[in-house]
């Protein structure tokens, strides 16, 4: 399906969140012939953080009377596990939480860690009609995807905040605090930027009857899968080539007042963990 | 007819939905007032109203959510494990007064009154008991006489759960004596300011303290003939389709009781220790566990498996299909059933957490000796268990055979 026939936004901003979708651990079963945990037929669903992820997303979505797409890996990607068919339990429940849209990356074994995963993701989003702000959950189980953000927008080649909270959306910008090392500040920067979101500071969304059933019945869902996104026929070769030398723009706090970060400084792709972790923004993550 | 049921991912997303609304959003607005009548929890009805509780089973296209029989047990049980008031109000509301609005009404009647009680707007209540009619409903003697375009009533009913509060009251009146049951009584909807309805006492109750239980009086009160739900003198056929189908309801709230005492007891006994080991070790506490544990399963099972048959029942009767008599007395029967089951195994549940909880379960902090006044009730309103018994005994003696 076109993404513009399922997503229709129009000129509204969107938002993207990404979320793990998880199983649940009390219908796990191990396959004894196989000796390894079996989720076929599991429960997934959302994480607390991914849920306030999601609730972040709709009041950013609300702020700015915008659109909110929910992007989620299939298991494979989420967990690790192989043999797992694509379920959309966790997307369902963010689309009863106020989502408007649901994509399921449906990519079978090529998701297994952080970086291809952030290759899919930005693949994914390169092929929406429009992406405003990307939001990942700044703390996950999966400890690989505090890597993520920072990898999304570098491969977006947009701005990067960590651990924000307190978001203002106003379509062509984005404000709140975020965690500078071990500093909360605020900040302000442009859109297009991917935002790490930590839990709190936002307006709890809980799931209505109406739409439990609307996310069941009339709420969007599409499933892309490699062939959905390789439309130059090189996506292979982009998801497994070696990492690119390529700059990250990381926005940066002024304090005391909020400014607007239109030099960002360079950073190399290939020492990306050292310097962030240096700066304190993987623990962030 | 014979049904495999089993929860789907829609019905899932609904529990767990409601569980962690309930335990974030609404839990910490309730507290139990133990003066004089209790407190109605306004604020916390508000918000269940708000995201859509109040009108679970109904379609989309009369403002409900469409989850039908199964989604509204879901929530009553869910709603049962947290406050059985809430359940009550929920029930009072939603299975027998909005749930019989929409199967009998015509389509101006669901506009005008199932669309605000299932989208949260106006909350609704039922009106059949009276002081000398209870377990004989065909007994009640509240007149409703034709004046012109109207019906005059006159008369008493009580424990009509949300009486005070609701908008909407469904009430049940002879609008034919000689006919007696067979085509004597109406149901008449009554919307709340209409002159001539008052409301009498509220009960003091031992259980179930936050719903609030009123008497509803009745001094020439005059509803215009618009306001008749189903035919003239189908009034009893209207509350009986009802009350069969809330039966189910209660006894999910039943199973919803049952697994909470379940939950707290189990997590109790295997963290209270006596004599160096966790009071869970001994056979005595291991049998109440095994006890509970066995009536949540069953009575999940059939309580599930009767909402699927009552969902398809109610939606032959909302598409004005006449359903075949053999159905409707399966119906009747299993959920007497289920009622009397469900009901009685919280009552045992409630008991074996008391007897596990010991002295700690008398106080107010465990909520134990609340939930062992609330559930009594179970086996009491929508038809006592010596009622449901009977309808039962009498399905099984007219047929002859069990199935």
């Amino acid at each position: 399906m076109s993404p513009d026939a399922a997503f229709a936004p129009g000129d509204r901003p969107v938002v993207v969140v990404v979320v793990a979708q998880l199983p649940l651990v009390d219908h796990l079963s191990v396959d004894p012939r196989a000796l390894e945990i079996d989720v076929r037929g599991a429960e997934r669903v959302l994480t607390a953080v991914d849920r306030e992820a999601v609730a972040a997303g709709i009041g950013l979505r609300d702020q700015a009377e915008g659109f909110l797409l929910v992007i989620a890996l299939d298991e494979e990607g989420a967990t690790n596990l192989p043999s797992a068919p694509a379920v959309e339990g966790g997307v369902r429940e963010a689309l009863a939480m106020g989502a408007d849209a649901g994509l399921l990356l449906n990519v079978a074994g090529a998701a297994r860690d952080a970086l291809t995963r952030a290759r899919l993701l930005a693949e994914a989003v390169r092929h929406l009609p429009r992406a405003d702000l990307v939001l990942v959950p700044s703390v996950s189980d999966d400890p690989d995807w505090g890597l993520l953000p920072g990898m999304l927008a570098e491969m977006l080649d947009c701005g990067a905040v960590p651990a924000a909270r307190n978001l203002e959306f106003h379509g062509d910008w984005v404000a709140g605090n975020a965690l500078f090392g071990a500093t909360t500040r605020r900040f302000e920067t442009d859109t297009p930027a991917v935002l790490s979101v930590r839990p709190g500071g936002h307006r709890a969304s809980w799931p209505t009857a109406w739409r439990v059933a609307d996310a069941f019945h009339s709420l969007p869902i599409i499933s892309w899968t490699l062939s959905d996104l390789d439309t130059d026929g090189r996506l292979l070769t982009r998801l497994f080539a070696p990492a690119e030398t390529r700059t990250l723009r990381v926005v940066r706090p002024e304090p005391p007042q909020p400014e607007r970060f239109t030099d960002p400084p360079d950073m190399s792709a290939r020492t990306l963990g050292k310097r962030l972790a240096r700066k304190g923004f993987l623990g962030g993550f | 007819m014979a049904i495999e049921f089993t929860f789907g991912p829609r019905e899932r997303l609904l529990r767990r939905t409601v569980q962690e609304f309930m335990r974030n959003e609404i839990r910490p607005m309730l507290k139990e007032d133990k003066t004089g009548h209790g407190t109605f929890p306004v604020e916390a009805v508000k918000r269940l109203q708000e995201h859509g509780f109040f009108g679970v089973p109904i379609p989309r296209e009369y403002g409900g959510a469409g989850l039908g029989e199964v989604g509204y047990c879901i929530l009553v049980e869910e709603l049962g494990r947290m406050d059985s008031s809430i359940a009550t109000i929920v029930g009072a509301h939603t299975g027998i007064c909005l749930t019989p609005t929409w199967i009998f009404g015509n389509e101006e009647q669901r506009e005008r009154f199932v669309r605000p009680m299932a989208d949260g707007r106006a909350l609704g209540a039922f009106a059949l008991t009276e002081p000398t009619a209870g377990s004989d409903a065909a007994g009640i003697r509240t007149r409703a006489e034709e004046d012109g375009n109207e019906y005059v009533l006159n008369g008493r009913k009580i424990w009509c759960s949300n009486g005070d509060r609701a908008e909407f009251v469904l009430v049940m009146a002879v609008t034919d004596p000689t006919l007696g049951a067979r085509g004597g009584v109406t149901a008449f909807m009554v919307e709340k300011g209409t002159p001539g309805l008052e409301v009498g006492s509220i009960e003091d109750k031992m259980g179930i303290r936050s719903s609030s239980t009123a008497e509803l009086i009745f001094k020439d009160c005059r509803v215009p003939k618009e306001n008749i739900i189903g035919d003239i003198g189908a009034g009893l056929i209207v509350a009986l389709t009802a009350l069969d189908g809330g039966r189910a309801g209660l006894a999910a709230g039943g199973v919803g009781a049952v697994k909470e005492m379940l939950e707290r007891s189990l997590d109790y006994s295997r963290k209270r220790r006596r004599s160096g080991r966790p009071i869970a070790d001994h056979q005595s506490v291991q049998w109440r566990l095994a006890e509970m544990a066995t009536d949540a399963y069953l009575n999940e099972r059939a309580v599930y498996e009767v909402a699927t048959l009552v969902d398809r029942y109610y939606h032959m009767l909302a598409r004005k299909e006449r359903p075949p008599r053999e159905l409707r007395d399966e119906i009747s029967r299993k959920c007497a059933m289920v009622k009397v089951s469900a009901s009685e195994a919280a009552g045992r549940a409630v008991e074996s957490a008391m007897s596990i909880f010991g002295a700690a379960g008398v106080r107010d902090i465990w909520r134990i000796e609340q939930a062992f006044r609330d559930q009594i009730i179970i086996e009491i309103f929508e038809g006592t268990n010596e009622i449901q018994r009977m309808i039962v005994a009498r399905d099984l003696v007219d047929r002859g055979s069990f199935w």
